[in-house]
């Protein structure tokens, strides 16, 4: 098996025909597009306060290191703050394609946060992200949703069939 | 003078149904004396945003499941959070253009016994107060003027890119909630870094990273002499309001900045107490600001 | 009516140097141009890359010959073209000046006093009165009144430029005229508009004066220009200290203009040596997407530009920040040395774009691509759409002046071709 592409600090080789299998994933975004002018870096803020570079992510991307990309860190310090999608002059939308990076991530059980995790246990349990928050007013009280003036939470009257359909989107490929 | 009637399914969202009680507080008693008329839906769920970085499907799902909700009972949606916004427009242009996505989301809708097929809006509360009410409506039932405070207008990222699925505002320039913040006489100039994301995002998977990002935003607020900033979305609220003293704490800081919801500066201009609009529940220093507004009655 | 060989649509460098060698060999020209002056974007240049010509001379040669040669309608359009057989019948409309040529002496009094400012073509330190010349070098130098921004046409209020007339040639009640003519061959040579800077919303143009244009720097550094010559920032008046041009503004980009300019690249070097020749102290900075130099003598014009002291960094930047009235800040990442940094600059050069201008108005019907520029019928032949027809220059595709004029020599030798009878293209 000739090796094509070899990255020379760390001695991977690119899998590049592996890539463009998983790319399909990857439905509304087009790493190809890119032509390298590194807008998206240069105004994003992961950037400058922890060391992502969209640009980067793209690029290993193309060249095929997709597996060394998804099982690091950076792609969990996007913030989808949109602003390389809506600045790359080619449509090439970097946070897309790290929010597609992270679905590989998460399929494979790799490096996913715990937080995201509970989200999704909750989601299953009870249809919402969280469990009410105690919150203090300035006025040093404790308040919860109970004991202010609101409406019930909203709650799903199909739970089994709501957490079949959420079971079934798991199995499912994007 | 016409009978406007605007009705919307309310959306409220994950993070004020359990956490930002404030906003939904202010909304449903502020709204209704603007003729705005809320409906609640019945069997909503999370609007599928932090499902994004876990599973297409899954987040796909959360959100036709919510809109297909609000059509069976032949509403538009009105969202008060920027997150859940972008994610039912993102779905809305996915199930248009995709009718494979269509057709499987679809399938699984119908184990819920629901349906998607678009007819649903989905509006956020700025376009409802903007757009729809108008600036000119607001300040004739202004009560409290806010002349002499000069307040940060600070719209968020999801409601503003990217702008060919979000199309609120000038995603460049946005100046909507400027002038519903002075259609209450305040005044609300732009400052450059307005668009900077409060990095809410980070909350999960980078919480310091997220503090980091906020902090930029509130010094950038406070260096520019603002006596406080006006938020629309629970996300970044909680980061500027909620998580302000933390910042302090964490990266050394002083700050000191009111942070508000606009519906809640709104309710407090129109005459509404502090209660009635959840002010006893924003953790910034609110008292301040309060009490010039109550000044200038 | 009258009859003409050749109609040639387009006072710029392509329009001319056709006018010129077709009238120059006996035809019968006759020139139609839209504004009140000769020379098209040319005119508005300091100098020519890459040899660093003033483009005046160029210019002036071409208009020169011109007046002396070739019937020339200015402030004029065809209004309509059909075809009679072996002939187009063109209906063409002058427009009213409101100032009688003949006997204005150009002294330029009236403009001098004119109360109005409008910025020109979307350039906010290029303004002009209502009554007004073309910026830059633009024979010959007569002002006529746009009656869309004149007080008089307005409400009468306002006859400034009629009472400072020392030769009596306002005429406010001048009227157009349409004649027709007839023509055998005609050569459009409309050229292109820049892209309007103030579409790319993050590199906010209209909120902060010390952001310009590639094309506001040529008429700032022209002697001829606002400021005779000084590059200064228009906040203060004063030399800036720091200067970043920013290339591909608008181009090459999904959202703008998807097509390259063919000339932003050159542009930026150009002004990059405009700025060090003149402001030796100042740091000039760069920031580009590719370097796209091709053609004899522009890799060594790169390298000129570069041995004088300018830094290229290879990174375009995502938006511009105001830091002061007189400063702005940009992130950028540089390719070369993979670290992000923030520029700070005192004078913004956005090289921004080209747009198409024949698809927005095409009288002659010319089938016109989705980038709005006219169809290449093929590689052999992509200068005569429509049989007889002519587009050539900017109007045609993104081109240097060099390739602008020789596509008007190849027009030329078309035409005589076919004159003569000694073709068989079609």
């Amino acid at each position: 098996m000739v090796m094509v592409l070899v990255d020379l600090t760390t001695s991977k080789e690119s899998r590049w025909n592996s890539s463009r299998s998983i790319l399909g994933i990857i439905g509304d975004q087009k790493p190809y597009s890119c032509y390298q002018c590194s807008k998206c870096s240069s105004g994003c803020l992961s950037a400058e306060l922890l060391e992502l570079m969209p640009h980067q992510v793209v690029s290993m991307i193309k060249l095929g290191f997709l597996d060394e990309v998804i099982s690091s860190d950076i792609i969990w310090l996007c913030a989808y703050c949109l602003k390389c999608v809506e600045r790359c002059p080619q449509n090439v939308a970097p946070a897309e394609a790290i929010l597609a990076l992270r679905n590989i991530a998460f399929e494979r059980g790799v490096k996913t946060p715990e937080g995201y995790r509970l989200i999704l246990e909750n989601v299953f349990e009870t249809g919402w992200i969280q469990s009410f928050q105690p919150v203090i007013g300035r006025d040093g009280e404790i308040y919860v949703r109970d004991n202010l003036d609101l409406p019930k939470k909203p709650e799903i009257s199909n739970m089994d069939g709501f957490r079949e359909a959420l079971a079934k989107t798991l199995g499912e490929e994007g | 003078m016409f009978n406007m009637h605007l009705t919307y399914g309310f959306y409220p969202g994950c993070v004020i149904l359990t956490e930002q009680y404030a906003y939904e507080i202010a909304a449903r008693n502020v709204l209704p004396l603007l003729d705005v008329k809320l409906v609640d839906l019945n069997n909503i769920s999370c609007c599928g945003e932090p499902l994004m970085s876990m599973n297409k499907i899954t987040w796909l799902y959360l959100a036709a499941r919510n809109i297909a909700i609000a059509e069976r009972d032949d509403l538009d949606i009105m969202c008060l959070c920027n997150a859940c916004y972008l994610s039912f427009s993102k779905a809305k242009k996915l199930l248009k253009e995709d009718l494979g996505l269509l057709e499987k989301i679809n399938s699984i809708l119908s184990m819920e016994g629901l349906r998607y097929t678009g007819k649903s809006n989905v509006k956020h509360l700025v376009e409802v107060l903007h757009d729809d009410v108008g600036v000119d409506r607001i300040r004739e039932r202004i009560r409290f003027k806010l002349a002499g405070l000069k307040l940060a207008s600070y719209t968020g990222c999801h409601l503003l890119r990217p702008s060919s699925i979000v199309k609120v505002d000038d995603p460049e320039n946005p100046s909507k909630l400027n002038r519903l913040v002075e259609a209450l006489e305040a005044s609300s100039p732009h400052y450059p870094e307005e668009l900077e994301c409060c990095g809410a995002g980070l909350l999960i998977p980078r919480p310091d990273g997220g503090l980091s990002y906020a902090s930029i935003q509130l010094k950038a607020i406070v260096n520019r002499g603002f006596d406080g900033v006006v938020t629309v979305c629970p996300a970044c609220h909680k980061m500027l309001d909620g998580k302000q003293a933390a910042i302090n704490q964490t990266l050394g800081l002083n700050v000191e900045l009111p942070v508000i919801y606009y519906i809640q500066l709104l309710g407090l201009a129109m005459g509404l107490s502090v209660r009635d609009v959840g002010l006893h529940l924003n953790q910034s220093p609110c008292d301040k600001l309060i009490a010039r507004v109550r000044r200038n009655g | 009516m009258d009859e003409y060989d050749v109609l040639v649509v387009g006072g710029g460098v392509a329009g001319l140097q056709a006018s010129v060698d077709l009238a120059g060999i006996g035809l019968k020209v006759y020139l139609v141009e839209e504004k009140h002056a000769l020379g098209g974007h040319a005119a508005q240049l300091y100098k020519i890359a890459p040899q660093l010509v003033d483009s005046r001379e160029i210019v002036e040669e071409l208009a020169g010959k011109a007046f002396r040669n070739v019937e020339i309608a200015l402030h004029s359009n065809v209004k309509s073209i059909r075809r009679a057989g072996d002939h187009f019948m063109v209906e063409v409309e002058e427009k009213p000046k409101y100032v009688s040529w003949s006997i204005c002496n150009g002294c330029l009094k009236c403009v001098e006093k004119c109360p109005i400012k409008t910025s020109y073509n979307s350039m906010k330190t290029i303004t002009i009165p209502a009554i007004y010349t073309i910026p830059g070098n633009t024979p010959p130098r007569k002002p006529i009144i746009d009656a869309e921004r004149c007080l008089y046409f307005k409400d009468r209020s306002c006859r400034i430029c009629e009472e400072a007339c020392p030769a009596n040639a306002i005429d406010f009640n001048q009227k157009a005229l349409t004649s027709m003519l007839k023509c055998k061959f005609i050569i459009v040579a409309t050229g292109f508009n820049m892209y309007n800077p103030s579409r790319v919303g993050e590199y906010i143009y209209d909120r902060h004066p010390n952001i310009i244009t590639g094309l506001e720097l040529e008429l700032m550094s022209n002697p001829a220009g606002p400021t005779k010559g000084s590059i200064v920032k228009p906040s203060s008046n004063k030399p800036p200290r720091s200067v970043a041009i920013i290339s591909c503004v608008g181009s090459r980009s999904e959202k703008h203009l998807k097509h390259c300019c063919r000339i932003g690249c050159t542009a930026g070097l150009k002004h990059a040596y405009y700025i060090l020749d003149k402001l030796p102290e100042a740091e000039v900075y760069i920031l580009y997407n590719d370097m796209r130099v091709p053609g004899r003598g522009y890799e060594e014009f790169y390298r000129l530009v570069r041995d004088k002291g300018i830094t290229l960094i290879r990174g375009i930047p995502s938006e511009i920040r105001k830091l002061s009235d007189e400063e702005l800040s940009m992130k950028i990442y540089d390719e070369a040395s993979s670290k992000l940094y923030r520029l700070i600059a005192d004078l913004v050069v956005l090289e921004v774009g080209v747009e198409a201008k024949l698809g927005k108005v095409n009288i002659f019907n010319i089938p016109i691509r989705e980038d709005g520029f006219p169809e290449s019928i093929s590689i052999l032949n992509s200068i005569e759409p429509i049989p007889n027809i002519f587009v050539v220059g900017c109007a045609q595709s993104p081109l240097n002046i060099a390739e602008s004029i020789t596509q008007a020599q190849a027009a030329t030798g078309r035409i005589i071709a076919k004159i003569r009878g000694k073709t068989n293209l079609h």
